[in-house]
């Protein structure tokens, strides 16, 4: 049942279905079904009937909602506790854009859902349906009306929001000029507050982020490959199971376990061992990840060898070190199999990632493409048969996690652990200055043994070129814990496009807080009235998505109904995603039940059910694309890729549903 | 050239469906419940020819089907079985709704709008240039007798005969070859009532055909042409208002100036003939005594509209 679920999942999402359902309804129902309408649609009448939409909504007092609105958001934004003054104005916009994007979604989703019953209910359907005016007509008259009541609604607030912002930031800014005048500033904070002063509070700039960050103990050569510092850093490898490894009648009594290649070395300059303690050996141990959120789904216990239980107790598994020397492997259950077989949702299920935590800090590590695969050791005929499963791909280096990310340690024992953030396809901006600027926020953590040291922590940045192999000279930076460091690097190391950062941290006992967006590039900057009228545009575009979906309900559901059935289409997908209904949730729900034919019973029927409503919300809109707050407060400019995605969910969904909501209406008996 | 012979009179009469005003055949309306079993038969059967440029009357008590003929003549509806031809094309088309006016039985319209932009947002439904409309809309509040003080005004603060009158200018707006008007009388007073009467009369002597509603009898006895009367979904009766009221073995005679001798010599005259005679004098109605007492004070002919509210 789960199987045939996932595939038809997998079906429904493929580009070809995405594409080509949308396609096939609006074909049907407006070129073959609705054409005769399709010719006679009027701009003339469509924008009469809107007129009368938007005046009906002005009628009903939506615009005063715009005002509470304001007014809300002058309210909360003056009691905000911010951290500083840049926060205080992502802050505010936060508090803008929530107010806009309630109001403007609840004012189109009860002006969409109740028009078309109340006109029915109160007959004045009547007058128009008696007109020369088709159901088409009325359709793409009415989902106008709700487009011009929602861009009413956006514009004021958004001037609203404009107005209130460059107050705020004119209030703000003299904070900041009269705390540049204190002599008691420290230089970072200074430099910090600077850029402030002289870029504004407002902005908006084109920001680039590496693809990947990685980490190594020294920068990676093809003579000593890519090395990992044991104690501090680790290596992920992705890998897949599929359901032959344990369905194939061969494999009925197979082993599995993980297999190791992983050459090592000792540290040098690692520090003298005790005396009388018993020599290093080159350890590890591995934890298996969900690939999305990279929680542990193995712990490295549940992997290791069942204790013979004492009487009276029960038997217990203890986490064992895998020696690469001695045992470069370790067995899996195959229940452990099984399980990771079926992790996942439904579309994408057996994905894992394997996490090699080098635990040994007195080894360098050396992790190559082969450097865990899985062994299948089964007998065929009387004779051993082996089975090689290989990673997705190669392992990718970093450093532990930490409370910031992944944790860059200061220069010690003469080794500088080295982070990697790999940009590529950068378009890189002319620059008279032969500079380009980068922004960088990380977390600082102090070591148990230096914290009370108050040293800045420094960071050496360096830019290596991948096509010409040159490597710039060093850049130091000053970064303060969760505050933008700003700085720049050379433009002749960057013109490529295709560059790694390199950064180490030279503070001994500082360890900087690291993930791939810590870094961005500046490629370029437009006015922020800009950002926030295209941040607008995408709220508008997800009103109309809203005001769509309601109407297309109301044409053939009683209003409150329609309503609920609205927010569970536009919700649907978005839920589905967060709430995480693997497989396993079945088995959950059925812990409690002690009776073991009910509990199978109820973990089935559990697993049918999120199985079919992950089904259901696969063919649902994705409205992740319209989410653009964050990038707004950030100041980052939201390009013309990004919203592209919103148009384009909005076309993929809204036009069927137009298509539909008219092919109801033209059948609907409007006389109750 | 069909030969269409009205079930009812058994006159044979040659009309092509597509010269009618409207034709039906065996127009059948079953409402029914959510699982789609039948719960009401509101119209049966009906068939009916209703000739161009003819003021016709469609009466009956409630629930007799009037205005679920009405609502399948304007498409609001669709017919369980049978067919319905207005103007010679199918019933609810745009083509057809383009010719017709229809004043519903209440005036369903937009009650935040003033008289005004009612006509003028039905003139745009119709594509008519405002250029046209700016000429249209004030001679059309003039027709129904809506003054400058009251076409400014939003329609939820009409009177009823107030709304009555603008549901009848929308209803005109496209000058209409077809006029559904149903119930056009309720809530008017005598002297609306009368001019209602008056612009139905008009609107036949422009050539177009006018469908009436009614419950008020004497409203239809005064109008229409033909009458058809309905009860229970089925048509009872069709035929022409004269032939179907006129009493056959009573003959009237109107005089004027006798005097009572001579009146008492007619009596005696038709008493030999053998006939019994009763002689009055005739009544006028109440609704012309009205009328007559209001235009007295108010010096003529006029609107008095402005004080309706």
């Amino acid at each position: 049942m789960q199987q045939v679920l996932s595939n038809i999942s997998l079906w429904l999402q493929s580009n070809v279905i995405v594409w080509a359902v949308p396609a096939l309804v609006v074909f049907a129902g407006l070129f073959v079904y609705g054409l005769r309408d399709l010719i006679r649609v009027s701009p003339g009448r469509i924008w009469a009937i809107s007129g009368v939409c938007f005046r009906d909504a002005i009628r009903r007092r939506v615009l005063w909602v715009t005002p509470l609105a304001m007014l809300g958001v002058i309210i909360i934004s003056l009691l905000q506790k911010p951290v500083d003054q840049p926060d205080a104005i992502r802050q505010t916009i936060k508090f803008c854009f929530f107010a806009s994007a309630l109001v403007v979604t609840i004012i189109a989703l009860i002006t969409a859902a109740t028009n078309l019953p109340r006109e029915i209910e109160s007959r004045v359907v009547y007058t128009i349906v008696t007109k020369p005016v088709t159901r088409l007509d009325i359709t793409l008259g009415k989902i106008v009306g709700f487009a011009r009541v929602s861009a009413a609604m956006l514009l004021i607030m958004g001037i609203f929001t404009l107005g209130y912002l460059h107050l705020r930031a004119w209030y703000l800014g003299r904070q900041i000029t009269q705390t540049l005048e204190s002599p008691q500033l420290d230089p970072a904070q200074r430099a910090w507050l600077k850029h402030f002063e002289d870029e504004g509070l407002l902005f908006s700039q084109t920001i680039h982020r590496p693809q990947w960050l990685s980490q190594y103990a020294m920068v990676p050569a093809p003579e000593i490959g890519r090395v990992i510092l044991g104690g501090s850093q680790d290596a992920i490898v992705p890998f897949r199971f599929d359901s032959s490894l344990i369905n194939d009648p061969q494999l009925a009594n197979a082993t599995y376990r993980f297999a190791f290649n992983i050459p090592y070395r000792p540290t040098p300059n690692a520090p003298p061992l005790a005396p009388g303690s018993p020599p290093p050996t080159p350890e590890i141990q591995i934890v298996i990840l969900d690939p999305r959120t990279e929680s542990t789904l193995i712990r490295p216990e549940q992997l290791a060898p069942q204790q013979a239980a004492k009487p009276g107790e029960e038997a217990t598994q203890q986490a064992q070190a895998i020696n690469l020397a001695t045992k470069p492997y370790v067995e899996v259950p195959r229940t452990i199999i099984e399980q990771l077989i079926n992790h996942g949702p439904l579309n994408d299920r057996g994905r894992f990632l394997v996490q090699i935590v080098a635990s040994n800090p007195a080894f360098l590590y050396q992790m190559n493409k082969d450097a865990v695969a899985l062994e299948v050791i089964a007998t065929q005929n009387g004779q051993p048969m082996g089975l090689r499963l290989d990673a997705e791909n190669e392992p990718q280096t970093r450093g532990s996690t930490g409370r910031f990310g992944q944790q860059l340690r200061g220069a010690e024992n003469g080794l500088e652990p080295l982070a990697m953030f790999r940009f590529k396809d950068v378009p890189i901006p002319e620059s008279e200055a032969g500079h380009v600027p980068f922004e960088m926020k990380v977390g600082i953590e102090r070591s148990g043994s230096d914290s009370d040291t108050d040293d800045a922590t420094v960071l050496d940045v360096r830019v290596y070129d991948r096509k010409t192999s040159k490597i710039s000279e060093p850049t130091l930076v000053y970064p303060e814990s969760k505050r933008t460091a700003f700085f720049t690097l050379p433009v002749d190391h960057l013109s490529s496009g295709e560059f790694d950062v390199l950064v180490r941290n030279r503070t001994g006992g500082s360890v900087v807080g690291l993930t791939t967006t810590s870094l961005q590039l500046i490629s370029d900057r437009e006015p922020f009235a800009v950002n926030l009228f295209k941040g607008l545009f995408v709220l508008w575009l997800f009103s109309l998505l809203v005001a769509i979906v309601a109407y297309f309900c109301s044409t053939f559901l009683s209003w409150p109904i329609a309503v609920v059935l609205s927010l569970l289409i536009i919700l649907g997908r978005w839920a589905a995603a967060n709430l995480d209904l693997g497989s396993g949730f079945g088995a959950e729900v059925a812990t409690g039940v002690s009776d073991p034919r009910l509990a199978n019973v109820v973990s089935k029927s559990v697993d049918a059910l999120t199985g079919s409503f992950a089904l259901l919300a696969s063919v649902l809109p994705d409205i992740s694309g319209f989410g653009v707050t964050e990038q707004i407060e950030r100041g980052a400019t939201i390009t013309l890729a990004q919203l592209g995605s919103p148009v384009l969910v909005l076309v993929l969904f809204g036009l069927p549903l137009i298509t539909l909501a008219y092919v109801f209406l033209r059948n609907k008996e409007v006389a109750p | 050239m069909t030969a269409v012979t009205e079930p009812h009179t058994g006159v044979a009469e040659s009309i092509n469906p597509a010269d009618a005003a409207v034709y039906t055949r065996d127009l059948t309306k079953v409402y029914t419940d959510f699982w789609g079993r039948p719960k009401v038969r509101a119209l049966d059967s009906l068939d009916l020819t209703i000739h161009r440029g003819e003021v016709f009357g469609l009466l009956g008590p409630n629930g007799s089907g009037k205005s679920t003929t009405i609502k399948l003549l304007l498409g609001l509806i669709f017919p369980t079985k049978g067919e319905a031809l207005v103007m010679g094309k199918r019933c609810g088309s745009t083509e057809v709704n383009g010719r017709i006016g229809f004043l519903p039985e209440e005036s369903y319209l937009y009650r935040f709008l003033n008289g005004e932009e009612t006509l003028y947002f039905y003139g745009r439904l119709f594509k008519i240039p405002h250029r046209d409309l700016k000429k249209r809309v004030p001679l059309l509040l003039d027709t129904v007798g809506l003054d400058a003080k009251a076409r400014k005004r939003k329609l939820r603060e009409y009177s009823k005969g107030m709304a009555r009158r603008i549901g009848l200018a929308q209803a005109l707006i496209n000058d209409p070859d077809l006029v559904l008007l149903d119930e056009p009388t309720t809530g008017l007073d005598p002297i609306g009532t009368r001019e209602m009467k008056d612009l139905i009369v008009s609107l036949k002597n422009q050539g177009k055909t006018v469908i009436l509603c009614s419950h008020l009898l004497a409203d239809v006895q005064d109008v229409c042409d033909r009458i058809t009367i309905l009860f229970r979904g089925r048509r009872q009766t069709l035929g022409h208002v004269k032939d179907l009221l006129q009493v056959k073995d009573i003959t009237q005679v109107e005089a004027h100036g006798l005097t009572p001798q001579q009146i008492e010599e007619l009596r005696q005259y038709v008493q030999k003939m053998g006939a019994q005679a009763q002689i009055t004098h005739p009544t006028t109605t109440l609704e012309d005594l009205f009328i007559k007492i209001v235009r007295d004070n108010t010096g003529g002919v006029g609107s008095y509209t402005s004080s309706d509210a």
